[in-house]
C-alpha cells in the first residue's frame, strides 16, 4: 500500500509542477529517499485575481502612518508534508506561511484547507488546496492590509516588513507582466509581456520590436527630446537602458551626446568652441569683455568674433571691411587679387574668408538665432510665432522674446509691443528684399529694448560660420554640425526680455 | 512590411467607426498608402458640403506621420488655399506611432467645426472671422456651395 501511495504522491507532484508555472513547487526534502516523507513548498501567487491591486497601510514604529499600493498581492507559501499513507489513509500536513496575513485571515485559510482535505479523502488534494487559497483571497471583501495586524509583526519590524512586501509585490507584478498577453497598438500583434515594454508611470504597453524600430527611426533623424512612450500625447520617457538596447552603442552614444549637449546649451553661459577640431562646450567667463573659454581645449576666445581673445581692442573684422574685401575679391583685377593673396596668406585662405563673409551676410539677412540655443533659424513662411525644434523654445520673430509654451500666441494679443502683429509685414519684408529701410525697421524693432545694442556698430553682429550652411546646401560640402553662435549682447538682451 | 497589416486594420476600423463625419473612406486600389476621406463637418458654414481629405502614409508608417491635406477647396481660417493646415497631432515633432488615423480625423473635424482664429493660416480669413463674422459666414457658405462635393445621402 505504502509503495502505491508513494507512486501516487510523486505522480501528483509531477502533475502539479506541470500545471503551475516553473519554480512554483520547491523540494525541502529528498523526494528520492523512499524512507523519508516528501516535503515541499508551493508558492501561491495572486495575479490571476481579476483586480489584484492591494493597499498596504500601517503605522511605523516612529508613529508615521503610511499607505502604499501594490499592483499584485505578494504570494504566500503553502508548506506540505506528505505522510507515507497519503492519500489512501491520511491527509497531508499543511502549513501556511505569509508575510502579510493577520490572525483572522490565516485562520480562515487554515480552516478552508482542512475542509478541502476532509471533503477529498483518498484523493490528491494539493492542487485543490492551492486553488482554495486563491479563491478565498479573491473573495476577501477589501484589499487593504493593515501591516500592524500581520502575524509576522513581532518577528520583524514593520518598516522592514513593508519593504519586503513592496519588493515581493513588484516581483509578482513583473512575473505577471511577463506572462500576460498584450495587444501592441502599433503593429496590432499579440505578444507575451516578455516581448513587450511597459512605460512608467503611464503603464502603456507596446511590443519591443515596434518600440525599437521607432526609436531607431527617430534617432536617425533630428533628435530634439528624450525618447517617449508611443501612445498619442503621452509624455512618459523611456528608461536609458531601453533606449540603449534599441539604438545599439553607436547610435545611442550619438543620441546621448545630443541630449547632453542640449541640456548644456540650455544653460545660459554656454557657447560652442569655435575651434573646428574641438566644437565642444565653452563658457562665457567674462561678459563685459566677451571672454569665453573652452572647457575642453582651453581655447580663450572673443565671443563676438570667435577669434583668439583680444582683450579691450575691438574685433578684427568690421562689416565694412568684409564688404570691401568681398568686393575686391570679386571685382578686382589680377594685381589686386595677388595683393590680397599675399596679405591673407594664399589664395585658398582668401577664398575661404570671402566665402565665410558671404555666408555670414546671407545668415545676417536671412536668419535669426534662437534666443535660447542660438541655432540659426530661417523663416521662410508663416506667422511670427517661431518654434525652435532644436531646443523646443517658442519665440517671437519680431522681438525675439521667449514665449510661453502653453500659449505662445498670447504674446501677440493684449497690449504688448507685438500685439496684433502676428502676421505683420510677412509679405512686405520677405517678398521685397531690396527694401533696406524696412529691413532696418525690422531689426530696430527687434532690438529696441534700450540695451546698448543699438550703439554698437552693426559690424559687431558677427556669426561664427558653421557647417549648417554647407549642410543645407547653400555652399560647399563640410563636416556635420548644425549650430553657430551669436554675439553676446544679444543674449544679454534676450535674458532681459525673458 | 509591418505597415500593411496596421493600415488594413485601420482602414476597416475607420470604415466601421460609425462616425458619419469621416467614415466615408476609400483607399487607392493599388496603393494602400493613399486614402481619401470624405469629411462631413456638422457645423455651419460647412455642413452643406463634403470635403475630400487626402491622406498619404509614408512607407515607414506608423513610425512617421501621414501627410494630410484637403483636396477640396475650403474657406477656413486654418486651411490655406492649397488645402494645407497645421494639425499638431500629425507634425513630425508630436507624432506617436500609436496615433490612429481615426484620431487624426477627429482632430481635423474639430478644427474645421471650431476654427481657431488665433492660430490662423490665412490671416485675412481669420480677421474676417473675428471682425465681420456675418460676412465670413456668407463667404464661407457661398464658397462651400461652389467648391465642395455633394454630401452622400
Amino acid at each position: 500500500m505504502a509503495d502505491d501511495d508513494r507512486e501516487t504522491q510523486l505522480f501528483e507532484l509531477e502533475a502539479l509542477e506541470s500545471v503551475l508555472r516553473e519554480n512554483k513547487v520547491t523540494k525541502t526534502s529528498d523526494w528520492t529517499d523512499e524512507n523519508a516523507e516528501i516535503e515541499g513548498t508551493i508558492e501561491v501567487g495572486f495575479d490571476s485575481i481579476s483586480d489584484p491591486k492591494v493597499t498596504l497601510t500601517g503605522t511605523s514604529e516612529s508613529g508615521d502612518e503610511f499607505s502604499v499600493s501594490l499592483d499584485i498581492l505578494p504570494p504566500v507559501r503553502l508548506k506540505f508534508k506528505l505522510p507515507k499513507d497519503y492519500p489512501s489513509d491520511s491527509s497531508p500536513k499543511l502549513e501556511l506561511e505569509s508575510d502579510w496575513m493577520n490572525q483572522e485571515q490565516r485562520k480562515m485559510c487554515e480552516s478552508e484547507l482542512s475542509k478541502i482535505c476532509e471533503e477529498n479523502l483518498m484523493m490528491g488534494v494539493l492542487y485543490l488546496c492551492y486553488q482554495g487559497i486563491i479563491d478565498l483571497i479573491d473573495q476577501m471583501p477589501t484589499r487593504t492590509i493593515n501591516l500592524n495586524e500581520a502575524c509576522k509583526i513581532g518577528e520583524i519590524s514593520i518598516e522592514s516588513l513593508k519593504k519586503k512586501l513592496l519588493g515581493k509585490g513588484e516581483e509578482a507584478a513583473e512575473e505577471h507582466f511577463v506572462n500576460t498577453l498584450f495587444d501592441c497598438e502599433v503593429c496590432y500583434d499579440s505578444l507575451m509581456g516578455l516581448n513587450c515594454i511597459k512605460f512608467q508611470p503611464c503603464a502603456h504597453v507596446f511590443c519591443k520590436s515596434c518600440i525599437f524600430d521607432y526609436y531607431r527611426s527617430v534617432a536617425k533623424g533630428v533628435v530634439s527630446k528624450a525618447m517617449q512612450c508611443l501612445a498619442e500625447g503621452c509624455k512618459s520617457e523611456a528608461s536609458q537602458s531601453i533606449v540603449k538596447e534599441a539604438l545599439g552603442d553607436e547610435l545611442y552614444s550619438k543620441y546621448e551626446e545630443v541630449l547632453v549637449e542640449k541640456a548644456i546649451r540650455e544653460m545660459d553661459d554656454s557657447v560652442e568652441c569655435p575651434r573646428e577640431n574641438c566644437q565642444k562646450v565653452a563658457y562665457v567667463t567674462d561678459r563685459q569683455r566677451h571672454l569665453a573659454e573652452c572647457s575642453y581645449c582651453q581655447f580663450s576666445f572673443c565671443n563676438l568674433c570667435k577669434q583668439t581673445f583680444h582683450g579691450i581692442s575691438g574685433c578684427k573684422w568690421k562689416k565694412g571691411d568684409k564688404e570691401r574685401l568681398v568686393k575686391q575679391w570679386q571685382e578686382g583685377d589680377a594685381d589686386v587679387k595677388a595683393d590680397m593673396c599675399r596679405q591673407f596668406g594664399g589664395e585658398k585662405n582668401v577664398a575661404a574668408l570671402v566665402e565665410r563673409f558671404l555666408n555670414e551676410e546671407w545668415l545676417d539677412s536671412n536668419s535669426k538665432p534662437c534666443p535660447k540655443c542660438a541655432v540659426s533659424i530661417e523663416k521662410n513662411e508663416g506667422c511670427h510665432k517661431i518654434h525652435c525644434t532644436k531646443c523646443d523654445t517658442y519665440f517671437c520673430w519680431l522681438c525675439t522674446a521667449v514665449l510661453s509654451k502653453e500659449d505662445p500666441y498670447q504674446h501677440f494679443q493684449g497690449d504688448g509691443t507685438c500685439s496684433g502683429r502676428l502676421f505683420e509685414g510677412v509679405h512686405q519684408f520677405y517678398d521685397d528684399d531690396d527694401d533696406d529701410d524696412e529691413h532696418d525697421d525690422l531689426f530696430e524693432l527687434a532690438f529696441d529694448d534700450g540695451s546698448d545694442y543699438e550703439d554698437d556698430e552693426d559690424s559687431d553682429v558677427e556669426f561664427q560660420l558653421e557647417e549648417w550652411l554647407e549642410q543645407e546646401g547653400h555652399f560647399d560640402d563640410g563636416p556635420d554640425g548644425t549650430t553657430f553662435e551669436e554675439e553676446e549682447e544679444e543674449k544679454e538682451k534676450i535674458e532681459g526680455v525673458e | 512590411m509591418s505597415a500593411t497589416r496596421r493600415l488594413q486594420k485601420e482602414l476597416g476600423d475607420l470604415k466601421g467607426c460609425g462616425v458619419r463625419a469621416y467614415e466615408n473612406v476609400e483607399c487607392e486600389e493599388t496603393n494602400l498608402l493613399k486614402w481619401t476621406v470624405l469629411l462631413l463637418p456638422d457645423k455651419e458654414p460647412y455642413n452643406k458640403g463634403a470635403f475630400k481629405v487626402g491622406i498619404t502614409f509614408p512607407v515607414d508608417y506608423p513610425f512617421k506621420p501621414p501627410k494630410v491635406a484637403f483636396e477640396t477647396k475650403i474657406y477656413h481660417p486654418n486651411v490655406d488655399e492649397e488645402g494645407k493646415f497645421c494639425l499638431p497631432i500629425v507634425t513630425t515633432e508630436n507624432w506617436k506611432p500609436a496615433t490612429k488615423t481615426e484620431q487624426v480625423m477627429m482632430a481635423l473635424l474639430s478644427l474645421i467645426n471650431e476654427p481657431e482664429p488665433n492660430h490662423p493660416i490665412r490671416a485675412d480669413v481669420a480677421e474676417e472671422f473675428q471682425k465681420d463674422h456675418k460676412k465670413f459666414m456668407k463667404t464661407a457658405e457661398e464658397h462651400t456651395r461652389k467648391n465642395a462635393e455633394k454630401r452622400p445621402e
